[in-house]
Parts: C-alpha cells; structure tokens; sequence
C-alpha cells in the first residue's frame, strides 16, 4: 500500500516538474472547462432575427422591441427571400414573417411563419424553443386581451341585468297588486245578485177585474136610465128632466157596482188587484236594493280597475326597460368578435417552413463532420509531423543545412495537405456514393478544405513547433481541436454564448470552414458569395506562418541546445563511468 | 593558407560568459583538436564555427580559396554551410531510410546535381565500406556503421571543412579507431579537420594542431609539439611493470623524491623532473628489494598529461589572483 503511495507521489511530482505536461495535463482541461463554462455560462440568446412584414405597424415594431429587449438582433425585411438568402448566407438564423397586426378581429388565429435552416440541426430546437416562448407569452397577452374583452363586457351585463332586478321587483310587486285587484273585482262581480224575482203575476186577475168592472158600468148605465125617467116626470122639461135622471141613474148603478168590486173579496175585488200591485211593489223594491248594490259594486270596480290599469301601464314601462337593457346586452354580446374557444385561448399559431428541400439527417451533419475530421487529422498530423521531424536524430543535420527554415516549414505543410487531399478524395468518393453531392460543388468543397486544411495543420505543426515532449504536443493538438470543436456551434450552439464571446467566435476557423462548406453543400452558394470566409482563412493562414516561423527561430533552437546538452551530459556521464 | 580565422569570439548566454575573446586559427588540411574539460566551451564553440550560434562579439572568418577575401561566416550562413561538414556526439540522419536514401536526401538538400550526388555516394559507401549496407534501414545497421554513415551524410556535399564533436563517443576501441582512421582518410582527400574530444590520446594521435579551452578561454594552442614543448623535460614519467612484485614496488618508490606516483594496478607511473637521477635511484632501489621489473619504459608527457599540468597551472594562476 504504501508503496502506491510512494509511486503516485513520484508521479504527481514528475508531471509537475515537466512543466509543459503539467500545464497541458493538468490545466488545459481545467482551462477547457472554464472556457467553455464562461463561454455558454447565459440564458440569453443571441440570435439574429429576420422580421419579414409587409408594413411595419406600431403592432409588428411593438413585438420587435420586446424581441430587442431579449438581446435578440433585428433586422427588417419586405421580401422574404432577401431574408432566406441571409439565413443561408448566415447573418440571420431565422426569418419571421408577421401579420401587419396583432388584433384577433374574427374567429381566425393570427399565423406567423418562421423560416429556418434545418441543416443546423441545435440551432433549429433553439430557435424554435427560444422564440416560441416569446410567440406564447405575446400569444397569452392576445388571449387576455380578448379574455379580458369578453369579461369586462359580462361585467357590464351584470350591472345591467342588477340594475333592471329592481324593475322586474316592482313589475313583481305591480303584477300581484293587479292580481290582488283583479280577484277583489272577480269576488265583488261575483258578488252581484242580477237573479229576477220570482213571483208569479197573475195578469188574468186584472182583466177580469176590467171585466167585471165594465158589467158594473153597464149597469150603473141601465140604473142612471130609470133616473132618467123620473128626472122627465119632474118639472124639469121634459127633455132636461130626462137626461138628468138617466145619467144619474146610470152613474148610481156603475158607482154602486164599481164600489162592490172595491170592498168585494171576490176574484175581481179591488183587494185582490191591491195584492197583487202589493207584489209588485215588493219585487220591485228588492230590485231596487240589488240594483244599489250593483251599483256600489261597480263603483268599487271600477276604482279597482283604474288601479290594475295603472300597475299594468306601469310594469309595461319596466318591461319595455327590461327590454332595452336585453337589447344593450345582446349588443354589447354580440359585439364579442372572437368567439372560438381555440382563437381565444391560442390566438396566435406558428408555422415553421424550412428554406432547403428537405434532406436526410446525414445530409445536414456533413458539413460539421467533414470540418470535423479534416480539422483533427489536421491539427494531429500537424503536430505529429513536427515532432517526428524534431525528435528525429537527423533534426540536428537538417537545422545546419543550407536550407532555409521556411523550407522546411512549408515541406512539412504540403506533407500534410498531400495526406489531406488523400483523405478528402476518399470522403469525396464516399459523399458521391451515399449523399446526394453533385460532381460540380467538388472543385468549391475541396478548395475550401485545402483552405480549413491548411489553418489546421499549420495550428498543429505551431503546437508541435511549441511542445518538446510528443506526449504533452499530442495532448496540446486534443485538446485546441476539442477547444474549437466547443466553440464551434456542433455541440452547443454558439448563439446561447454572451455576444461579445460570440462574436469572437465567428473567427473560429472550425466555424468559418463549416459554413463555407454548408454555403456550397447544402445552398449551393457560388465562389463568390464565399470570398470573405475564404480571406479569413487566408489570412490565418498567413498569419499562423508568420507565427510558427517566430517560434521556430526561437524554440527550434533551444530545443536543439538543451538535447545536445542532454546528449552531452549522457557522453560525459558515460566518459566517467569508463574511468 | 588560413581558411578559418577566429578573431575576438565571445559568446555570452544570458550575460554568462562561455567563450571569452577567442582567437585562434586552423590552416587549410589541419586536423584540428580542440581540447578541454566538461563545461569548458568546446561544444559551444563547434556550434558558433558551424553557424549554429552567432558570437556576441567577435568574428569567424572563413577562407576558401586563396584568390578570395576571407568571409564572415556568420554573414551568409546558408553559403558557408555548403562548405562545411559537421557530426555531432549523436548521429544525425533518418532511422528509418536506407542508408543510400539518407544520403541521398541531405545530398539534395546541398543542391547537388543527382548524376553527381550518385557519384559521391558511391564513393562514400565505398569509402566507409558500407556498400554492402545501403539498402538496409539506418535503423537496423551497428553502432559503428551508423557512425560511419553519419560521417558520410557530413561529407557528402565535399566540405572544405569537416567539424566533429565527440566522434567516438560511445565507441569500444575498435569502433573508434575505424572512426578515426577514417577521419584520417578524409583528411588526406585534402578536408581539414577541426575536432573536439574529451580522448586527448587520440587528438594526439590524429591532430598536428591544438586549442586548450578552459573555462572560455583558449589556453594554448598550436602544433601539438609546440602546445606540449615547455612540459617535455618537466612532465616525463617512467612507467613500471613488475608483475608479481608490483605490491613492493608500490611500497619502494614512495621513499623517492619524485613530483607523483600514479598505481595503475598493473603498471605504476611515476613523473619526476630530475629523471635521470630518479631512474637511477629506481634501479638502486629494485636491486636492494629484489624487485624483477618486467618492463621499463621512460615516456614523454602525453597531451592528456600536458593537458592536466596546463589546467592545474591555470586554476593555481586564477587563485592566486
């Protein structure tokens, strides 16, 4: 056990004392981890959108500001293929075309259509992810508006419909006081006695009276006659004596009869007439008194209609209020445009539309692993290459040789692009197999790798000119490869990155060489869209020889002293072993 | 004729001085030994003659040709190298070419012409009679062939000069005397040699001038005779074998007045200034002990010996000082 110990102490204290090692071993991952930490350490995104509007209303530049509140970068578009042609080109990630307004008039929800490139397979989930929490907060904040609309309208209903509840109490109230009269007025009706009287006149009694009374007539003639005769034996002349006599006579009679028929008991006695006038009479004053009191009846009635009629006219006018206020309701109602529960809750919908023709998954990954590849081989046989040249034994000859450095330098460089080209021709053949590539994007594809090719190598064979030990140049060449390949957008993409750390990135050679290979793979972009990235390249190329040459005038050399120097030691070393 | 001058040469490292005001020069055909302790400058200075470093202060003037005015070498490196030829303590060529194509390669890297570079190749493998070998891989041939070919891959391009540091180092005796019989040979195709070693008996041998560097700065130099001169009479030693009776010799000559005694196990060595009368007192001494002396040889001091005394003087002159 304490022998590990031992032997792991050694060894922590051997990496540490070979400084190099320790500084690559140990902090280069280290390093790699902060890098990458501080480098994606954000919630912010910064993508560069592409606002594609026919007219840019206060609503489309409203949801561009709260977009640049977000630290997203906005640029505006009419025409939705200059927008599609930058998002190839690079300078935007994604173009959204948006409605003039954000208003829901009607049941239709409101599309906006983003318009992304799908080879950039993180960036997609990204974009989509990122902004699709900005489309659902805007599309709640349409929602609310619209929720908002409907309930301060229903607020209003209820108001209303409070308000008019007292009306309708005292249509209530007016209602059952006109019920209350009516039933006062159907009892008082009710209570009317028109019945007839039943007594039974016997008319006959009359006329038979009449007749009896004209037998007593005709004998009172008859008696007033015989007065006559003694009227003529009077000394009356004779003619006056006469018609005195009779007239008295017959009067007697008629008057001595007539006054028979009044005392008499008889049928045709004036006592029976007298009964039944008496009848009459009675039946008579009964009528009166039901008369009266029909008449009080009527009169009650009649107030008590005044009343129903008024409480009616009354609760007509509440009702015609209740029904004004139905009608500003069922307006207020009506004028609710969005009805639809899915446009109300999802005012707003996405659609995504992809600016390539769909291709395989492979298709979209090409680019990134092609760089991939080229940039590890690159970078390792760049650093391999130099240090099997530096740890050769023939190092020492060729650095005192009539040759020039950047000879060497440069022979080195085209080994590792002969060997390059090679491996491309082989990827080439294969993307010809199994990926639909045309045979004419080759030429543009492969000049473009010689270019990334030749960045890399030249970073690896700097390491290697920079490292003595193989070991730590070897770990040097993993890990710049690893530190690009992070930073390069394939693992994570490089717009969740603070700006400022982002914008560095774009200078990343991985990043630049895989976008001029996705511009002509997959966008069949021409020569000269690419010029820029190219000069890039160009210029690190430039660059990093300037670089290595420096750095071979100065770490060749003391790595050439400090071998003969070892070598050296070793001779003298074995010198005095032989004494 | 001077081909190479050393005029006022130093060179500092990091304000340290390694080699300070050097002047010496080495006549066209020399060989050429530069000699000196670990440490002294020796490699230093190989490296400065070759262009490998610049001197601080000071120059190298390079003369090829009588009709022309010497050059600094340091002005046009890339010219001079063509003229020179250099083999470090460690072979220098690729492991892993045959040894034809090793020699091929830093044949073309001199720009020789390719009918010509076969002709010098010919020559070479002949020379280091390595013909035989020349399609094996460098890698896979001895030690004393790849120190041959090393020489070879230096001669290539004919230099006017051949620098060696530590030739044989890591030779057995029969790998190093090929080595500088074969340095010995190149000398006599009219290459002048300049060398550095630590084996002072075969500067000796293979050297007519020498440079003494100790501690930066040049001692002596000259012919080996002139270099050794003033030590002839003082630093002669008798060298003794007697065999069965070396214990009682060992034992004998302590009561001799003589400047040091060295016991080489089998032999002992013994310097005297007065050697005349210490050889007479030695036989006096071997009659009176009964000490058979199997061999009895009077030398002169060898460089390695001249060498010693040279540094003891120096160190004993700078503690004095």
């Amino acid at each position: 056990m304490k022998n590990i110990y031992y032997l792991i102490k050694k060894n922590l204290k051997l990496l540490i004392r070979a400084k190099s090692s320790a500084l690559i071993v140990i902090l280069a991952p280290l390093m790699l981890i902060m890098l990458i930490g501080l480098t994606y350490n954000t919630s912010k995104t910064g993508l560069n959108i592409g606002v594609i509007s026919s007219s840019f209303t206060p609503d489309v530049n409203s949801f561009m500001n709260s977009l640049q509140k977000e630290d997203y970068k906005i640029i505006k578009y009419t025409e939705s293929k200059e927008c599609i042609e930058d998002i190839k080109l690079g300078f935007v990630h994604t173009c959204l075309v948006l409605p003039k307004d954000f208003q829901i008039n009607d049941n239709k929800q409101k599309e906006i259509v983003f318009y992304i490139d799908q080879t950039k397979i993180n960036l997609v989930y990204m974009i989509t992810d990122t902004l699709n929490k900005e489309f659902n907060l805007k599309s709640t904040e349409l929602s609310q508006e619209i929720v908002s609309d409907i309930l301060s309208k229903l607020s209003r209903t209820q108001t209303k419909i409070q308000e008019k509840s007292t009306d309708l109490d005292k249509i209530k109230t007016k209602s059952q006081e006109a019920i209350s009269k009516s039933n006062q007025v159907k009892s008082d009706i009710a209570a009317i006695d028109l019945t007839a009287p039943k007594t039974a006149y016997d008319f006959s009694k009359i006329s038979v009276f009449k007749d009896s009374a004209a037998v007593k007539a005709s004998t009172s003639i008859t008696a007033l006659t015989t007065a006559k005769s003694a009227v003529t034996s009077s000394n009356l002349n004779s003619s006056q004596k006469a018609i005195i006599n009779n007239n008295i006579d017959d009067a007697s009679t008629k008057l001595s009869q007539l006054l028979t028929m009044i005392n008499g008991t008889g049928s045709d006695s004036l006592e029976e007439i007298n009964s039944l006038i008496q009848s009459i009479q009675n039946d008579l004053n009964s009528t009166k008194n039901k008369l009266n009191s029909a008449s009080t009846k009527l009169t009650s009635t009649n107030s008590q209609l005044t009343t129903i009629n008024t409480n009616l006219n009354e609760g007509i006018t509440s009702l015609d209020s209740v029904k004004s206020t139905l009608g500003d309701i069922q307006k207020d109602l009506s004028s609710i445009k969005v009805t639809n529960a899915s446009t109300i809750t999802t005012p707003l919908i996405t659609k995504i539309e992809k600016i390539t023709v769909e291709q395989t998954y492979m298709n979209y990954l090409f680019p990134s692993l092609l760089v991939l590849v080229i940039m590890f081989v690159a970078i390792l046989l760049g650093t391999t290459l130099v240090m099997m040249e530096k740890h050769n034994p023939a190092y020492f000859r060729n650095y005192n040789m009539p040759v020039k450095k950047i000879t060497f330098i440069f022979s080195t460089y085209l080994t590792n692009c002969f060997i390059i080209l090679v491996q491309i021709a082989i990827i080439f053949g294969i993307s010809l197999l199994f990926l639909n590539t045309t045979l004419s994007k080759l030429p543009l594809m492969a000049l473009i790798l010689l270019a990334a090719a030749s960045v890399f190598t030249l970073i690896g064979m700097m390491i290697g000119y920079l490292f003595n030990s193989e070991d730590t140049g070897t770990l040097a060449s993993i890990s710049m490869g690893s530190l690009l390949l992070f930073i390069s957008g394939v693992v994570l993409p490089l717009e969740s990155m603070p700006t400022t750390i982002r914008h560095l990135t774009y200078f990343n050679p991985f990043v630049i060489s895989e976008k001029l290979i996705r511009e002509v793979f997959i966008f069949n972009s021409t020569s000269s869209a690419l010029i820029n990235d190219l000069l890039i390249l160009l210029g690190y190329i430039i660059i990093l020889t300037i670089v290595i040459l420096i750095i071979d005038s100065i770490a060749s050399k003391h790595f050439l002293t400090k071998m003969m120097y070892k070598h050296h030691k070793h001779v003298r070393e074995n010198n005095e072993k032989k004494i | 004729m001077e081909i190479l001058q050393i005029k006022e040469v130093t060179k500092e490292f990091d304000k340290k001085i390694v080699l300070d005001r050097l002047n010496f020069s080495v006549e066209e055909g020399d060989v050429f030994g530069i000699i000196g302790q670990s440490g002294s400058g020796k490699t230093t200075l190989l490296n400065l003659l070759i262009g490998f470093y610049d001197p601080s202060e000071g120059q190298v003037l390079f003369q090829p040709d009588k009709n022309k005015k010497p050059q600094d070498i340091h002005q046009n490196i890339n010219e001079m190298r063509k003229q020179f030829g250099f083999a470090s303590q460690v072979s220098s060529f690729y492991p892993k070419l045959t040894l034809r194509e090793n020699l091929m390669h830093f044949g073309q890297l001199y720009g020789i012409k390719k009918k010509v570079l076969n002709g010098n190749i010919d020559n070479l493998l002949e020379f280091t009679k390595l013909t035989n070998h020349q399609n094996k891989l460098a890698e896979h041939i001895s030690v004393g062939m790849q120190k041959r070919l090393d020489l070879s891959c230096s001669l290539i391009h004919k230099p006017k000069i051949l620098i060696l540091d530590e030739p044989t180092a890591n030779l057995d005796p029969v790998l190093q005397k090929e080595v500088l019989y074969l340095i010995k040979q190149a000398n006599h195709q009219g290459i002048t040699i300049i060398i550095a070693s630590h084996h002072l008996d075969e500067i000796e041998e293979i050297c007519n001038k020498v440079a003494l560097i100790h501690q930066g700065k040049i001692t002596k130099w000259g012919t080996v005779e002139e270099v050794k001169k003033p030590y002839l009479d003082k630093e002669r030693s008798i060298h003794l074998t007697a065999g069965e009776h070396h214990q009682r010799l060992v034992e004998g000559v302590k009561s001799l007045s003589v400047s040091r005694i060295v016991d080489k196990g089998t032999s002992l060595v013994l310097y005297s200034d007065e050697i005349q009368d210490t050889l007479y007192r030695l036989i006096n001494l071997t009659q009176q002990k009964k000490i058979n002396l199997q061999d009895i040889d009077i030398k002169k001091p060898s460089l390695q010996e001249v060498f010693e005394k040279i540094v003891q003087e120096d160190e004993e002159k700078t503690l004095s000082e």
